[in-house]
């Protein structure tokens, strides 16, 4: 039987009723195997039934976190977003303290659980969030923030607006918008022409589509703008004009945008990548180009000159390492991943290797010769204090989110067997 | 017949097609017939469960179409089906049913990667419950992965 071939993880999509129930279970009870347990897809419908029944799910969830809030990260990310919006106290207060343990799997699930329905009292802890160094942790200390009306957080989000993450200046510009700030809009309609990607993956076209969305919300005239066009079609172009010319009716002087929040031209010669996510540690991502230069994050990055030669020779050694591993994946799923992209020939599709860390720590995740490489390309990086956060100390945080994903890196890069 | 890949692609290819599939030959005719769509199109809505979808996405209903995406993370080897989704990483919070296809697989199982593949077949729209959840909104029967 092939599904006996499954391996660990497999239970993930083995359809709800396959589950192999407790004898005499509750409704509430399969609901709450379901979250955990069911189809990625039945995890939120059943996380959500839960709330139906509050005075049942509570102890079941006191009962499956522990006393101390051990067992929390084993409800998994559908659970623990869930959470929040039982306003019960001491399941927010489990909340609270996963947020503050940096080493906790799903901060971000928990950050979104607080901010979905936040109390007034919480406010200075959400203020907090705002400097997370998780992207999605930042985006929901935003959702609180609009969930509280805390305007008086309006100059933080509006510098927000300028965060290294695009779904973040995304949400600081809506919320800026939604607060009186209608210049704002114009940081979300730049996203429109956007047409970055980061090898296989389509940074620009998931900007532009969660772009549009926000807009369809304020703008009655977005609604004639598609994603499914190019942004030069004629039609997008007149769409684009009437956007224009509704948020100019509210906002007298189209501001100047700071090059992060801009689109850029789609990149060609990154041959090499490095793709790091973190719930634990953030995201990163690396770029190195044939012209020997380093490009860092997404849509406008940080582009840093590297010494002659240097992607050449990554390049090379890149290729042997490759030749050494069996296999594109490593570990299981979980919320960090750390995934090397190799893309020799430009008009070639790019090959991912990827080393995912599921909840609990696994010893020598990663394989050697993606060790080695990874220590290879961390020693092209610049390690200097930078006003772009971007750059800041970015060896060093490499490291430390390498470190987290796959292990500790060898000592040195050495040479290809 | 069975279309087996070219060496040279295997390691962007994952698996062979259907008894039914074509010969390689007219393999790429069929391709060249088939709707592109991306998955952008397919989430682009607000989904309600119960709700019918719009009408651009119900006409897709029965055709064959192409769509390129990543394996949802956590697929398990040799099962007969998988998840599309539109980013490699899982980042996309919950998984909503309007958020990903469920690829089914005819004459062979699944093998994990992480690079982006490119499926075409049939496309089925509509949900599909089971024990009272949305399993899937769309459903794909594979005849080649690239």
């Amino acid at each position: 039987m092939k599904l006996a071939a499954l391996l660990g993880f497999g239970a993930l999509f083995l359809p709800a009723v396959a589950q192999e129930p407790a004898a005499e279970e509750s409704e509430v009870e399969k609901h709450l195997r379901l979250a955990r347990e069911g189809r990625p897809v039945v995890r939120p419908q059943a996380a959500r039934r839960l709330l139906e029944k509050p005075e049942e799910a509570i102890p079941l969830l006191y009962e499956a976190c522990g006393q101390d809030g051990s067992g929390l990260a084993d409800l998994g990310k559908d659970l623990i977003l869930v959470l929040g919006e039982f306003g019960d106290l001491r399941l927010r207060a489990l909340l609270w303290n996963a947020l503050s343990d940096r080493n906790f799997p799903w901060r971000p699930s928990a950050a979104k659980s607080l901010a979905g329905a936040p109390e007034f009292r919480e406010a200075p802890r959400f203020d907090s969030m705002l400097n997370d160094p998780i992207a999605l942790v930042r985006g929901a200390a935003l959702l609180g923030q609009r969930n509280l009306e805390r305007r008086e957080s309006l100059d933080y989000v509006l510098g927000m607006r300028e965060d290294q993450d695009d779904r973040v200046r995304q949400q600081a510009a809506a919320l800026a918008a939604d607060w009186g700030q209608d210049c704002s809009l114009y940081w979300i309609l730049e996203d429109l022409g956007r047409e970055d990607r980061f090898f296989a993956l389509q940074t620009g076209k998931l900007a532009r589509f969660e772009a549009l969305k926000l807009l369809k919300d304020r703008l009655e005239s977005a609604e004639q703008y598609s994603t499914r066009k190019p942004h030069d079609d004629p039609a997008n172009q007149a769409a684009l004009a009437a956007m224009r010319k509704e948020i100019e009716t509210q906002c007298t002087k189209e501001p100047q945008l700071p090059d992060i929040a801009r689109a850029a031209e789609p990149r060609k010669g990154d041959v090499l990548g490095l793709e790091l996510r973190s719930c634990r540690r953030g995201e990163i991502f690396l770029r190195w180009n044939l012209d020997d230069t380093l490009a860092v994050g997404t849509g406008n990055p940080a582009v840093v000159p590297l010494p002659e030669g240097t992607t050449a020779k990554l390049l090379a050694e890149a290729q042997q390492r490759i030749e050494q591993l069996e296999g594109q994946f490593w570990g299981e799923p979980g919320c960090d991943l750390e995934q090397f992209h190799f893309q020799p020939d430009p008009d070639a599709r790019p090959r991912a290797f990827r080393v995912n860390k599921g909840q609990a720590a696994v010893p020598n995740l990663r394989p050697e010769a993606l060790g080695h490489l990874a220590r290879s390309l961390a020693e092209t990086l610049p390690n200097e204090r930078s006003k772009d956060p971007r750059l800041h100390m970015l060896r060093s945080r490499v490291l430390d989110a390498l470190s987290i994903l796959g292990g500790k890196l060898p000592v040195s890069a050495g040479a290809p067997r | 017949m069975k279309f087996l890949l070219p060496s040279f692609l295997v390691s962007l290819v994952l698996w062979t097609v259907s008894a039914q599939a074509p010969a390689p030959d007219s393999s790429a005719l069929v391709q060249d017939e088939a709707m592109e769509v991306t998955m952008e199109d397919l989430r682009d809505f607000k989904y309600r469960r119960g709700k019918q979808p719009p009408r651009r996405i119900r006409a897709l209903d029965g055709m064959r179409v192409r769509i390129s995406g990543f394996m949802a993370l956590g697929t398990p080897e040799g099962v007969e089906e998988f998840s599309l989704m539109s980013d490699s990483c899982g980042c996309d919070g919950n998984t909503k049913p309007h958020h990903f296809v469920l690829v089914q697989l005819t004459d062979d199982t699944t093998r994990f990667t992480p690079d982006e593949i490119i499926v075409t077949g049939v496309l089925s729209v509509g949900e599909e419950e089971e024990d009272g959840f949305v399993t899937s909104l769309y459903r794909l029967q594979a005849e080649s992965i690239e």
